[in-house]
């Protein structure tokens, strides 16, 4: 039973590279600020780790109701909210959501591989505590 | 491993290895070659990866390392960390929870 790879890059990253994450309980955290687009692939339940997600300007293409973005910079305790989500969902083009606390707003844009992806309703999504005081961002099922 | 001479390794496997040099050398994966880490850390030098790098158990570090990624960097079963350092990625970063390893 394989378990989960975790690839911690603990400073900034240049380049126009790209970042995957694959398998179960996989975990790619970038530690600070990245412009790197990332695609969780098909049959993924795992997690992106932002810690300092309001840095990160890359795309995140193939979340699914079985993975999550750890929005670690976030404390669920200064109770985060969805307060915006844009997009018409057209194939390419991304749903920009924004997350809020009283200090702090990022914005994460969900690639659209498909027609309609992610749904323009906020309701769709949801903020959790991720247990260590960050905000885990996830697709309700 | 020790010493200060630029390394080249093609299809190698490090294992409970710490390979540090005192001033800066280099550490080059070719295109086409992988280099496996089990419980290893490189520290201290350049690393220019065209190749696999890939993290298949344990705990591993590249730790104050000048990096180059035109390949692809993997931590697949273990844990790989890049600390204190720069990483340039024009490659592929993954994460792979889902792999069998076979090497």
């Amino acid at each position: 039973m394989p378990t989960g790879g975790a690839l911690i890059i603990s400073e900034a990253v240049t380049g126009n590279g790209t970042a995957t994450i694959k398998g179960t309980n996989s975990v790619l955290e970038f530690g600070a600020a990245s412009s790197q687009s990332t695609t969780f692939s098909t049959g993924a339940a795992a997690t992106l780790k932002l810690d300092d997600a309001l840095n990160y300007s890359g795309s995140i293409a193939g979340l699914t109701s079985n993975d999550a973005v750890d929005l670690a910079s976030f404390r669920f305790t200064d109770h985060p909210v969805i307060t915006s989500v844009k997009g018409a969902g057209n194939v390419g083009s991304t749903t920009d959501i924004t997350v809020q606390n009283a200090t702090q707003s990022v914005t994460l844009h969900l690639l659209n591989q498909y027609l309609h992806e992610f749904m323009s309703d906020p309701a769709a999504y949801t903020l959790k505590d991720d247990g260590h005081h960050g905000t885990l961002f996830e697709l309700l099922p | 491993m020790t010493g200060g001479a630029a390394s080249t390794l093609d299809n190698v496997s490090i294992d409970n290895v710490t390979h540090s040099v005192g001033t800066p050398a280099g550490l080059t994966v070719d295109a086409g070659s992988t280099l496996h880490l089990s419980n290893s850390t490189i520290s201290g030098e350049s690393l220019v990866n065209s190749g696999t790098l890939d993290a298949v158990a344990g705990s591993n570090v590249l730790n104050a390392i000048a990096a180059t990624n035109l390949g692809t960097i993997e931590a697949a079963g273990g844990t790989l960390t890049i600390a204190s350092g720069t990483l340039t990625n024009t490659g592929s970063l993954v994460a792979d929870g889902g792999r069998t390893h076979n090497f």
